[in-house]
């Protein structure tokens, strides 16, 4: 039934492949016309009824039978197809978010509102990154190769490992300022945390690396008892945390499939 | 209690944080220069999951996820170094894909490095499927299809007729897979992948922050085992023995938690004196 449909979003040869995506790229546009000018009351069932099918189809074929043969239902083959019209309409909202930074930066830029430099150097490191990423995946220049390599390894990734080492200091200077034993939850959280702390790094551990494995007070060593914290305490309560979340998820998933979801967001006017 | 003591207790609730700060990073660079040598007790998790590797056939197929990027460069470079050696020293087929872009260039660089050491050729012995997005679409489509999810590769080759997919088809034909992550993502591969094959190995490399997370999914024996942060994975070069950067870390990582349980009892010490002077 959904062959054909399958076929045409199948890879296309080389020589038609031009075509099929400017074909696509005039619908998309289209489509994201058709969906502006819609009128408000009609965007909302239109959007409740996507959802819905979009959720009945992983949902269908989930719980149909499968043929014991085959290990398939009539839906199991469009599943890859299906993940694919995912990752376009992911591509699709990342071409959403790229107009909204332009939208609102370039709105800063052209009015010199404070800061109105930032988002000069957003702009320009997005535009870069575009342009030169493109052009070390499909061009053959070895110099936009090697400044692609500078932005992408030499500045972003280490950008990224500096920030996020940051948060070493204030983990630091919060611990210090933060942690005082004010009650007796709070002596046990604190017991807790410096036996786990111990055993977590091999100076902790070299302090009980004495006491032989197989002596009666091999439950002394730090690993034993932080895997023992880990297992049973620490599990125990996590299961019950995961236990909730996950039947408040479900909850949560039904109603925004079903569209029943109210809220700010949900009720906003689109 | 004199003035003098009394400023002092306050004093050591308050230490100027520039201090702090500077005491930290000599704690993490000193020992980078000067290697502590430290004993290492292998963490049974951490052992779980060697033992999976190790248990797998030889030319296995194995699936490594590396979603991370550069903030968790130091805990997760390491893990993906340690599992991907492993793979390679037991000459097991191996894909590396990656639901960050930027680990997916990272993990390439890492695959790269150790293929050359170990004689890995391209499309034979590994592959690297790129950057993957929409993390629930790929684990349910892989399940079915993993030459159709992971068509082509990292540079957009098709990896049907590669010799390292062959024999390849869904999830029932995949030995292990282990993801080195930074973030929850573990839960998606139990609920959409694990359980449709109960012979599969499900090995997960977090953060040390995550670590506590994972505990009801390893007694479960959902996850197989795991390589827990830095320690984690100094603990399995250890048992390759390979001593690697995880190894050479283990001394910054060590005086650091020192010196955080040092500062907080510097800090309730001064709360305690300040509390014994005022009720007083």
């Amino acid at each position: 039934m959904l062959e054909p449909i399958v076929r045409f979003f199948s890879p296309q040869p080389p020589a038609v492949l031009p075509y099929y995506v400017a074909g696509a790229v005039v619908f998309s546009i289209l489509v994201v016309i058709l969906l502006i000018n819609l009128p408000s009351r009609a965007r909302k069932p239109l959007i409740a009824i996507v959802t819905f099918l979009a959720g009945l189809f992983y949902a269908t074929e989930f719980f149909l039978p499968f043929d014991k043969a085959t290990q398939k239902n009539i839906l199991t083959d469009y599943l890859v197809p299906a993940s694919k019209l995912g990752s376009l309409l992911g591509g699709m909202t990342l071409t959403l978010g790229i107009l909204s930074l332009l939208r609102v930066h370039g709105r800063n830029i052209v009015r010199l509102r404070a800061g109105w430099y930032n988002s000069l150097a957003l702009l320009t490191a997005m535009v870069a990154m575009v342009v030169f990423g493109l052009m070390e995946k499909y061009g053959t220049n070895s110099t936009a190769k090697k400044v692609f390599n500078v932005l992408f390894e030499g500045m972003l990734i280490n950008m990224d490992a500096t920030m996020f080492s940051l948060i070493a200091f204030y983990i630091v200077s919060a611990a210090y300022r933060a942690f005082r034993i004010r009650s007796i939850e709070a002596t046990i959280l604190m017991a807790a945390a410096f036996l786990v702390m111990l055993a977590q790094v091999p100076v902790g551990l070299a302090l009980t690396a004495w006491i032989p494995r197989d002596s009666a007070l091999a439950s002394l060593r730090l690993e034993v008892i932080k895997e023992w914290l880990l297992t049973v305490l620490n599990a125990a309560s996590l299961r019950a945390i995961a236990f909730g979340l996950g039947v408040g998820g479900l909850a949560i998933s039904l109603r925004i499939w079903l569209s029943l979801e109210r809220g700010a967001y949900f009720e906003k006017e689109i | 209690m004199t003035g003098a003591s009394a400023n002092l207790w306050e004093k050591l609730q308050a230490i100027d944080r520039r201090i702090l700060y500077l005491l930290l990073l000599a704690v993490v660079i000193a020992p980078l220069f000067l290697p502590i040598r430290l004993p290492t007790v292998t963490m049974p998790s951490t052992q779980r999951l060697y033992d999976a590797i190790e248990s797998i056939p030889p030319n296995g197929f194995v699936i490594i996820s590396a979603t991370w990027s550069g903030g968790t460069r130091a805990e997760n470079m390491p893990q993906t170094v340690a599992i991907l050696r492993h793979a390679m020293q037991r000459g097991l087929r191996v894909a590396v894909f990656s639901f960050d872009v930027q680990g997916s260039q990272l993990s390439l660089n890492i695959a790269r490095k150790l293929a050359a050491e170990y004689g890995y050729e391209y499309g034979k012995n590994w592959v690297h499927w790129g950057y993957r997005p929409q993390i629930g679409v790929v684990m349910k489509s892989m399940v079915r299809d993993i030459p159709g999810t992971f068509d082509k590769d990292y540079d957009g080759k098709p990896t049907k007729d590669m010799p390292v997919m062959q024999g390849i088809k869904d999830i029932q034909n995949v030995d292990a897979i282990v993801e080195i992550a930074a973030s929850g993502i573990y839960a998606d591969w139990i609920g959409l992948v694990v359980g449709a094959n109960p012979k599969l190995k499900f090995g997960f490399c977090p953060t040390s922050v995550m670590v506590p997370e994972t505990y009801p999914y390893l007694a479960s024996g959902q996850i197989v085992g795991t390589m827990e942060g830095m320690r984690g994975a100094a603990e399995y070069e250890n048992l390759l023995r390979k001593p690697g950067l995880a190894s050479v870390g283990m001394g910054s990582i060590s005086l650091a938690h020192v010196l955080i349980m040092v500062l907080i009892v510097i800090g309730n010490i001064g709360y305690f004196a300040t509390r014994t002077r005022r009720s007083q």
